[in-house]
């Protein structure tokens, strides 16, 4: 396109360029345009689009993951850590949680797009949530499922869910390229737990464990019940 | 989550509409806001061949005051009830109520006629309607009819209303006199009753109950009146003791439902929990 040799070319700043020649030069919005819009100003014989797929080996994986001396196994490259807390409150007349508050420490690694990264914590903290205090597949004795619509599922809508109050705490990952590391699992796996220990610690002058999710209105009752017949 | 093919009317007078009731019979269903008949229809559980649309009928939304009550039109949606400045000062019980149902969309678009005329086990406005001694009026190409709320609801999804007759108005008795109050618990996703208690109260300056009225939804197939509960209570001064011995007895004789939301054990707690609360919050 630009009449160049592909040696020649220096690319900077988004643009290819051939240093000397000011006619020969483009901007790669306007590559970008052309390859997928003005396939007619493209070289003969070249294929529209912009496509290019690398496949990146991890420096670190383990071909048989077979457990090395210390007995321990690296199934996955790369890990994200979180720390949640939550303050509930509990109606003891009905067993109804309500979460006051709740907030997450995330070590995602380096963050690419905060945006993105906020997202997965939010949805996954909120689904989480949900699945402590409601979600869940519900029998009969027959054996047939009762719970088969978003109806009756038992999910937290916006109305249910609380504001989650993020806060970032990244330390680089050794193993990735750009120090990344994960998001959204940190979200969903300790959100359950949170709740469940909110929940005991609300109930503490019960000495109640709570041993099972959800925790549905009725199973909270029935807890405080047979903490308080004992 | 498609419907049957089903012929579709938009009749724009009452009388039209009696007209194509009466001729489609059994194959007719009669349309308001949809947020029941519609979800039942995507289902397939109910398959109607002609649905006659109340939508285009004029003056069938309107809420006016009379001397001593107040005549609400059966499409007045649920929004309506609750945005209305007559009810909110002279019936606030109907605005608490509506205010409850499901979310804003359901709200704009769900009528109290059809609220009535499907009575849901667990809907809102049944209960409030029941402690209010509201009448119904039913109108058929044959003539009217007046039914008291409590002679209204048959049972699951049954109604005193015949196939033929369409609820054209709710009227409801007030007085300045009474405090009234609606609280729930509510399902999850859909927000209806899994308990819930409607209560108009009368009370003297001296804290006696003068007279009580208490609906009670949710907790069997069909709203109905507390009065085992209302008995106990008249003519006496509502202390906490009192009102846990009443409460009591809210679920007596009643075959109580049991689901997903709730088994019975603890849809009776539900009952009574609700019963207090709802009686406390009136007395403000
Ligand atoms: C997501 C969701 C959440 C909801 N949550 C709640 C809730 O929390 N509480 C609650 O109480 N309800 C709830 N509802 C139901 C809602 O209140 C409905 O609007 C109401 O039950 C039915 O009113 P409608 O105008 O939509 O009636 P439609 O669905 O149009 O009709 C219902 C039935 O009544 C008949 N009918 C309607 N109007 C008349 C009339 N004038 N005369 C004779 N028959 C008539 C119809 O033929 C049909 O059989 C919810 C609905 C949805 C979809």
């Amino acid at each position: 396109m630009l009449n160049a040799d592909s040696k020649e070319l220096v690319i900077q700043d988004s643009t290819a360029y051939v240093p000397g020649s000011p006619t020969k030069k483009i901007t790669f919005a306007e590559l970008g345009r052309i390859a997928y819009n003005n396939q007619s100003l493209l070289p003969k014989g070249f294929e529209a689009g912009l496509q290019i797929t690398y496949y990146y080996t991890f420096a670190h994986a383990e071909p048989f993951l077979t457990p090395g001396p210390d007995r321990r196994v690296r199934a996955q490259f790369t890990f994200a850590a979180g720390a949640h807390a939550a303050v509930v409150e509990v109606d003891k007349e009905t067993g109804k949680v309500h979460v006051l508050r709740y907030l997450v420490v995330g070590d995602n690694g380096t963050i690419l797009n905060p945006k993105v990264v906020d997202g997965q914590i939010y949805g996954s903290a909120a689904h989480g949530i949900s699945v402590a205090l409601g979600e869940g597949f519900v029998y009969d004795s027959e054996g047939q499922l009762l719970t088969l619509t978003l109806t009756d599922y038992g999910k937290s809508s916006t109305l249910e869910t609380p504001n989650i109050e993020v806060v970032h705490h990244p330390v680089p990952s050794h193993f990735t390229p750009l120090g990344q590391k994960a998001a959204g699992e940190g979200g969903a796996i300790p959100s359950p737990a949170c709740i469940a220990s909110a929940v005991e610690d609300a109930l503490k002058p019960l000495g109640i464990k709570v041993r099972e999710l959800p925790l549905s209105p009725e199973a909270v009752w029935r807890l405080i019940q047979e903490a308080n017949q004992k | 989550m498609t419907p049957a093919a089903f012929d579709y009317y938009a009749p724009s007078s009452l009388k039209e509409a009696l007209g194509l009731l009466s001729s489609y019979k059994e194959d007719g269903k009669l349309l308001a806001g949809g947020q029941s008949l519609v979800p039942l229809m995507k289902l397939r559980l109910a398959r109607p061949k002609v649905l006659i649309d109340l939508g285009r009928i004029p003056d069938l939304n309107t809420i006016a005051e009379r001397a001593d009550s107040i005549v609400i039109g059966a499409l007045t949606t649920h929004a309506q009830l609750e945005s209305s400045d007559l009810l909110r000062t002279r019936c606030p019980l109907l605005p608490q109520t509506a205010t409850t149902i499901g979310d804003v969309q359901v709200r704009n678009q769900g009528t109290l006629g059809g609220s009535l005329a499907h009575s849901d086990p667990a809907g809102d406005l049944p209960a409030s309607i029941m402690a209010l001694g509201a009448q119904i009026k039913a109108v058929s190409a044959k003539g009217e009819r007046w039914i008291k709320a409590e002679d209204f609801f048959l049972g699951l999804l049954t109604t005193a209303l015949e196939p033929d007759e369409i609820l054209t108005q709710v009227k409801i008795p007030v007085s300045n006199r009474i405090k009234t109050a609606y609280l729930k618990a509510a399902q999850k996703a859909a927000g209806f009753a899994v308990a819930g208690v409607a209560v108009c109260l009368d009370l003297a300056h001296d804290g006696t109950c003068r007279d009580i009225a208490l609906g009670v939804t949710g907790v069997t197939d069909k709203a109905y009146r507390a009065h085992k509960v209302e008995q106990k209570l008249r003519g006496k001064k509502l202390d906490s003791r009192l009102l846990h011995e009443a409460a009591a007895e809210v679920t007596d004789s009643i075959d109580v439902n049991e689901d997903i939301n709730g088994s019975k054990e603890y849809r009776s707690h539900l009952a009574r929990v609700y019963t207090i609360r709802a009686i406390l919050a009136a007395q403000g």
